[in-house]
């Protein structure tokens, strides 16, 4: 779908027909803020959106932040070196135990230790910049014109319709709000079914990263459910 | 298609009005109800949030130059928590520093504080809140090199970038909103702030399986 067809279905389900003027209570550009914070919230929910680019890793430098330099970096899925050989993932305590001058070891890069939003070390650190591949979980562009797609999986876009509806919303409270609430929950159970396949088939890639798992989190009160005894 | 990173501003000029039920910004300013400095306000609370309850923030640090004969060193400014610790002397030896609390350097030496030699631990509960401690006293000038938790600068409407996913705008957003319609007034929705707190919550606990929780 795009997100125009998307916005047509939000507007729709909300009883606005797209006629003259448009939606009048909920605006377009609030529909259109709703899909993309719910495409944004899945990608953040799945790990979904794998990503790869070069990143040229500087001499002599064993510390990086990498936002600056992959602006849609969420979590590494694996990183290799030029001739395709993993640097595999490593804890800092790993790091000291492998080697007890790791920060300052020069050589061909062979762990990585990820931490925080985007900080990354580097064990050996190379004596001259040096070419990785980068394959890490990405978020989404903004969507901007009514042409453009989505990118998280066809089959969850009717979910971004969902999101959306529960998000323009919460401006009136009460019982119109408490109404949409059903919308999240089926928004979250797809995002939690999309995660554990995302998990299942990062495990056999040999990723690095795995999606949060979703059904570790008590969400009754969050979509106003009892809890089941 | 935009790809812009996490930036309070952003959260603010899109869509935050609407959200709070203004028809737009002008509306909400005449409304006289809550100010722009209060919602970069509440932004910035839950910046200092999730840099004390996570690793979000994470960065190295090789600030501090260590003199020999000088244990105690201020630690960085908006330092929160050190993850690991190790010295740099010339020539690029490395020695990690165990991070000891003052009462396990008091029952690995009982005069642990005139000791002198090659540090091995540091301690940041054996001096003030805002500083470290080597043990034993060095003897030799090196670089402490830390990875810490740091809180970014303060959030405001001329200083709102922030070193994150974009993803987390949203986090702000939310929290913006739990806050605003939290306050006490005619326009408080207070089962939305609920519900938005809730959404907090499951945000948190992604933000910790994904980068780590905090001290």
């Amino acid at each position: 779908m795009t997100t125009g067809a998307i916005s047509a279905l939000v507007s729709s389900r909300l009883n606005e027909a797209a006629g003259v003027g448009g939606p009048q209570f909920y605006p377009a550009s609030e529909i259109l803020a709703g899909i993309n914070e719910g495409q944004r919230l899945f990608c953040l929910l799945t790990l979904c959106l794998e990503r790869q680019t070069n990143w040229v890793a500087a001499a002599n430098t064993t510390f990086f932040h990498l936002l600056p330099v992959i602006a849609d970096y969420i979590a590494p899925l694996r990183i290799t070196d030029a001739a395709g050989a993993k640097v595999r993932p490593a804890r800092f305590s790993e790091l000291w135990a492998l080697d007890t001058a790791w920060p300052s070891s020069v050589g061909a890069p062979i762990r990585y230790a990820a931490a925080g939003a985007d900080l990354v070390a580097l064990y050996k650190r190379p004596a001259a910049p040096v070419t990785l591949q980068v394959q890490y979980a990405g978020s989404p562009t903004l969507l901007v014109l009514d042409a453009d797609v989505p990118a998280i999986p066809p089959e969850y876009h009717q979910e971004l319709v969902n999101f959306a509806i529960y998000r323009v919303r919460q401006v009136e409270g009460g019982a119109e709000f408490a109404a949409t609430l059903p919308l999240l929950d089926h928004f979250l159970g797809a995002a939690q079914e999309y995660a554990n396949y995302v998990r299942a088939r990062n495990v056999g890639a040999g990723y690095d990263s795995m999606p949060f798992e979703l059904s570790s989190f008590d969400r009754s009160r969050l979509v106003g459910k009892s809890k089941r005894k | 298609m935009a790809l812009p990173g996490c930036d309070v501003t952003n959260v603010v000029n899109a869509d935050l009005w609407f959200r709070l039920g203004f028809k737009d910004q002008a509306d909400l300013i005449a409304a006289n109800w809550l100010t722009f400095a209060e919602l970069y306000q509440y932004a910035d609370d839950a910046v200092k949030f999730l840099a004390r309850t996570t690793s979000l923030f994470l960065t190295y640090d090789a600030s501090i130059a260590v003199i020999a004969g000088t244990p105690a060193y201020a630690l960085p400014a908006r330092h929160i928590f050190t993850e690991g610790a190790w010295l740099v002397y010339a020539g690029a030896a490395i020695q990690l520093l165990r991070l000891s609390s003052a009462g396990q350097l008091f029952a690995l030496d009982a005069i642990w504080g005139t000791k002198t030699g090659a540090p091995t631990r540091l301690s940041l509960d054996a001096g003030d809140a805002v500083s470290c401690v080597l043990y034993p006293n060095p003897t030799a000038n090196a670089t402490l090199a830390q990875v810490i938790e740091q809180s970014p600068v303060d959030v405001n409407a001329g200083a709102s970038a922030l070193p994150l996913s974009p993803v987390l705008e949203s986090y702000f957003s939310t929290w913006m909103l739990a806050g605003a319609l939290s306050k006490e007034s005619d326009s408080a929705r207070p089962e939305v702030a609920s519900h938005l707190q809730e959404r907090l919550k499951l945000m948190d606990a992604v933000i910790k399986s994904l980068w780590g929780g905090g001290r």
